[in-house]
């Protein structure tokens, strides 16, 4: 719980036409998180590549079609009985998965053509409507003429001028004679000769030839049926694409399924290739198990191997650290909490893990600023209510409500009355100073407590000199008390023995002399560096403590929210009165919870987790049957 | 210049302590003369991370030299805001168009969805294509489809009839590259005078050298006809404007349109004739305005943009010392190469 669980580097040797069995049976033991491979002379060939490189094909195919198919699939095989994939299987599907693609992808563009043609349909109404009625003969434009050569189309809008410009290079004008969105209608003239210079520039600018009816002027009746059949002919060329999509989705929807479900048993084979190194028919698969689960995974790889494998395994190396995965079993009451913490960072192998830290101070720091027993018991009421939808975040508000509800006694606070319930301790109104001083003994404590925790995990990666001479080491602890200290005697006026100023000064050198020993360069630059790094670290101490004087200030802005509520409520008659209360509680409940909530968050992400938890660890990712890569369970 | 400090006071810092990492001429000229084993000092002094001999060859070398001007890019852009941001931001997009153009080709030379991901540059948060789906795509026309949901409809309409037309890949590049030169046009005309003052000397040069470069391979290398070429080229620059290209595009040969560019551009070209050379001087003679604001103006925008170009073409020559360094080329083959040593030289592979 409080530590990432030991783990282990194993290594398996096996031939290599049980790759694929034994990459199922690691996948289903969810103990073994495949390690990239290094080079190694020795084992120079790459078997898995090419069966990982069919998956991908395969994997993207399927994809695209269940996607543009709206096929739904199951992520996991259904069977209980999971075989291995060969390649040519994989191989199969993957053709077959192409074929079917590329009838989507055939269908895709014949609908983006008939979506343009409706599109320019659209757009050919529009402007025959505005020009039926004026007495141009456009029908004679697309006769053949004998010196003039004209065009009309569209463009887009912003190619005209470039056009216009381009097209007066060989004499033809162009005139836009209407706009539509971002397409222009344009006529093109000029003396014939240069034929073949404007069709390529026209190309070029993806000029579309307007088809104009030839009854345009004379027979509006014969024109519109004209559009008619062009429109019926695009309704038909959709439903035919509609019908087809239909046929396929029956026709291909069984194989589709099929091949998911081979991918998914295909999948874990696919991820191992990145580790596999081989060299003729002996194969090597590398990667980390969780030492409690060492035994599991060998008992998983006899019953699909029957003993034709060897496992090796040892305990990382130093050098390795930093590649170790990290899993933390957490108890059940833990859990919401290590989602927030997952959601800043994962810890490195050997840190200490911060979600028992977190789930205490988060408990304690909520209730510190809302305390109220009804609040707090609606808030764990709802969380009871909505369990289903909150699902493990359920308890998370539970407990931050019975937080609540527990300092709601200490205040003596129900749904904001301080009428109701005498105080166990007081009400944070009643004497704001001591709030404030317990809010600061609450940022000495949690920076204290952190500071150690930053001091252990340095140890552990063998930072011995950071771990006792940092800022945020041994050193800058001591010089955090002696600052304490020191401003204790400053607001109580009393004598700042000598020893207690050892206790600032000494480690303030001690801090300064690891900056300067730490960085390189320049003398000017590294008495500047020096110099701002030490400031930095008493700035950031003393910062950070004043950060928790929110603590005190949220407790007292809480009550001042229920004092505003009840005189409001006072000022109205019976039935309004009790509207106000009950109004004026949802209001705190949702919104000063949600502030308050988000409060302590940031407490903990910048002035806790920043100092000592550095959240760069690798998640343990097992091998898991089955197209979603599960993370660190 | 108070309130330009007062608004660029960071920036300007930033600029000025980035720009020592810019190596001289005479260090670069020295790296081509420096084994791999001792280019290291060299390399440590321009900041950059990278080494021919890491195991896996070069073939790090162009991503590891990227990545290194993308974090320097991030940098420079944390203090900027609107209208600055969003030119430099698009200035940047310029690696995405280089991915999306290695996409394309390797689409049309049927490369793996894994060669073409291993060519690409990784923009980290500067790029926004899904580059792993539009690699994965079957064809061409798949690919525009998806690339239809990045790029105006129109434009990846007239790319795909361009394409089907000619089947000319450099014609869609085309396409792109102008819709992408246009943008930044129009980014330097958003900003307010007294930053575009410096910036757009800098841009206008581009736009220049790439009007001229093109229109002579449009025109001479590809045969196109005078209006499809003019069509096909940017927008205009400071000498190379729509009136300029329009006269120079109807000319028949190399020669002519040397001839009859604006005189402040023959100036600048002196007697070279060659596209490439030309290409060359345009580039240098761009750069010495970016070297001339970095060094000579304060607080403003301009400096960013000098530096990012610098930097850029000082990362292509360090890239190309390096790896000559590692195939053992003669030096002074890898300095001309590199821009760094005009004139013929021998070409001798020192062997090994």
């Amino acid at each position: 719980m409080f530590k990432p669980l030991a783990m282990q580097y194993a290594t398996i040797f096996l031939v290599s036409e049980d790759v694929a069995a034994a990459s199922l049976a690691l996948a289903e033991s969810e103990a073994f998180n495949p390690q990239a491979r290094d080079e190694s002379e020795a084992l120079p060939e790459r078997p898995g590549e090419d069966y990982r490189a069919l998956y991908e094909s395969a994997r993207g195919r399927l994809s695209k079609v269940l996607s543009y198919l709206q096929v739904e699939s199951e992520s996991e095989p259904k069977s209980s009985w999971r075989r291995p994939i060969s390649e040519a299987e994989l191989a199969r599907t993957d053709e077959r998965l192409g074929e079917i693609w590329r009838e989507c992808s055939t269908c895709q563009q014949r609908e983006q053509r008939t979506r343009e043609q409706r599109r320019e349909l659209e757009q050919l109404e529009r402007v025959l409507e505005k020009y039926e009625a004026l007495d141009i003969d456009l029908g004679l434009l697309h006769g053949g003429l004998q010196f003039l050569d004209l065009h009309i189309g569209s463009v887009a809008q912003r190619d005209v001028a470039r056009l216009r410009e381009a097209v007066g290079i060989i004499g033809y004008n162009l005139t836009v004679f209407m706009s539509l969105d971002s397409t222009a209608y344009v006529v093109v003239s000029g003396l014939k000769g240069a034929e073949h210079e404007l069709r390529t520039v026209l190309n070029a600018a993806s000029f579309r030839h307007l088809e104009l009816p030839s009854q345009f002027r004379d027979r509006p009746t014969e024109l519109r049926k004209d559009l008619d059949i062009r429109r019926q002919r695009i309704n038909a060329d959709e439903e035919m694409l509609r019908r087809q999509l239909g046929q396929a989705r029956r026709v291909h929807g069984p194989f589709l399924r099929e091949a998911t479900e081979t991918l998914a048993l295909a999948a874990p084979y696919a991820q191992l290739a990145e580790t596999l190194q081989g060299r003729g028919a002996l194969v090597r698969i590398s990667g980390w198990v969780p030492e409690d689960r060492e035994k599991q995974l060998r008992a998983s790889l006899a019953a699909r191997l029957a003993g034709r494998f060897a496992v090796e395994s040892r305990p990382p190396r130093s050098e390795e650290q930093d590649q170790v995965p990290t899993l933390v079993r957490y108890p059940w009451l833990f859990r919401p909490f290590a989602a927030l913490v997952n959601n800043y960072g994962v810890p490195r192998y050997g840190e200490l893990d911060p979600t028992w830290l977190f789930a205490i101070t988060f408990v304690l720091m909520f209730g510190t600023m809302f305390g109220d027993i009804g609040q707090g018991l609606t808030i764990s009421a709802l969380g009871l209510i909505f369990r289903s939808r909150l699902k493990r975040f359920a308890l998370f508000f539970v407990l931050a409500g019975l937080s609540s509800a527990g300092f709601g006694v200490i205040y003596g606070s129900v749904f904001g009355s301080e009428q109701i319930v005498h105080p166990l301790w007081m009400s944070p109104l009643s004497d704001p100073q001591r709030m404030l001083t317990l809010a600061v003994y609450w940022g000495a404590a949690l920076i204290l407590l952190a500071t150690a925790l930053t001091i252990y995990n340095r140890i552990v990666q063998h930072e011995l000199i950071r771990a006792f001479l940092g800022g945020r080491g041994v050193a800058g602890a001591v010089l955090y008390v002696g600052l304490l200290l020191a401003a204790h005697r400053w607001m109580t006026d009393g004598p700042w023995s000598s020893g207690e100023q050892l206790l600032v000064f000494v480690p303030l050198i001690l801090v300064a002399g690891y900056q300067w020993h730490r960085h390189k360069g320049g003398i000017g630059e590294r008495i500047m560096v020096t110099l701002i790094e030490t400031v930095e670290t008493v700035i950031s101490y003393l910062a950070n403590t004043l950060s928790f004087l929110r603590i005190a200030a949220f407790s007292l802005n809480h009550v001042i929210l229920a004092i505003t509520v009840f005189t409001l409520a006072d000022m109205m008659g019976a039935f309004g009165h009790w509207v106000v209360v009950i109004l004026g509680n949802i209001f705190i409940i949702v919104l000063e919870g949600a502030i308050v909530g988000i409060q302590v968050l940031r407490l903990e992400y910048y002035e806790g987790f920043s100092r000592f938890f550095g959240g760069d660890g690798r998640p343990f990712r097992p091998l898991v049957v089955g197209l979603s890569p599960a993370q660190g369970r | 210049m108070i309130a330009a400090a007062a608004k660029h006071g960071y920036l300007d810092t930033r600029i000025t302590l980035l720009a020592q990492r810019l190596l001289s001429n005479e260090a670069l000229r020295r790296l081509v003369d420096t084994p791999v084993e001792q280019q290291r000092e060299l390399l440590d002094r321009a900041r950059l991370p990278i080494s021919a001999r890491s195991g896996s060859g070069t073939a790090l070398l162009e991503p590891q030299s990227v990545g290194a001007l993308l974090e320097e890019a991030m940098i420079i852009l944390r203090p900027l805001r609107s209208a600055a941001r969003g030119l430099l931001h698009h200035w940047l997009r310029r690696f995405e168009l280089i991915n999306l153009k290695t996409i394309l080709r390797g689409k049309i030379a049927g490369w793996s969805p894994e060669a073409v991901q291993g060519a690409l540059v990784d923009l980290g948060g500067f790029g926004v294509l899904p580059v792993d789906e539009l690699s994965r795509t079957e064809d061409l026309l798949e690919l525009l489809r998806v690339l239809e949901r990045y790029y105006t409809p129109e434009m990846v309409r007239r790319a795909r009839d361009s394409y089907e037309e000619t089947r000319d890949l450099f014609v869609l590049e085309a396409v792109l590259d102008r819709q992408y030169f246009s943008q930044l046009q129009r980014r330097v005309g958003k900003l307010d005078r007294a930053q575009r003052q410096y910036v757009q000397p800098m841009t206008d040069r581009l736009l220049d050298q790439i009007n001229l470069v093109w229109l002579l391979r449009y025109r001479f290398a590809y045969g196109f006809e005078p209006p499809h070429a003019y069509f096909l080229l940017g927008p205009g620059g400071e000498h190379m404007d729509a009136h300029t290209v329009l006269e120079l595009v109807r000319l028949e040969s190399t020669g002519e349109v040397l001839e009859k560019l604006p005189p402040a551009m023959r100036l600048r070209l002196g007697e070279v004739t060659s596209t490439s050379d030309i290409e060359t001087r345009l580039e240098q003679d761009r750069l010495q305005v970016a070297r001339t604001t970095l060094r000579y103006t304060r607080f403003n925008l301009g400096r960013a943009l000098a530096y990012l170009m610098l930097r850029e073409f000082q990362l292509g020559r360090i890239h190309i010392a390096v790896r000559g360094e590692y195939l053992r080329l003669a030096p002074a083959f890898v300095a001309r190469a590199a821009g760094l040593a005009p004139g013929p030289t021998d070409v001798q592979a020192r062997g090994g």
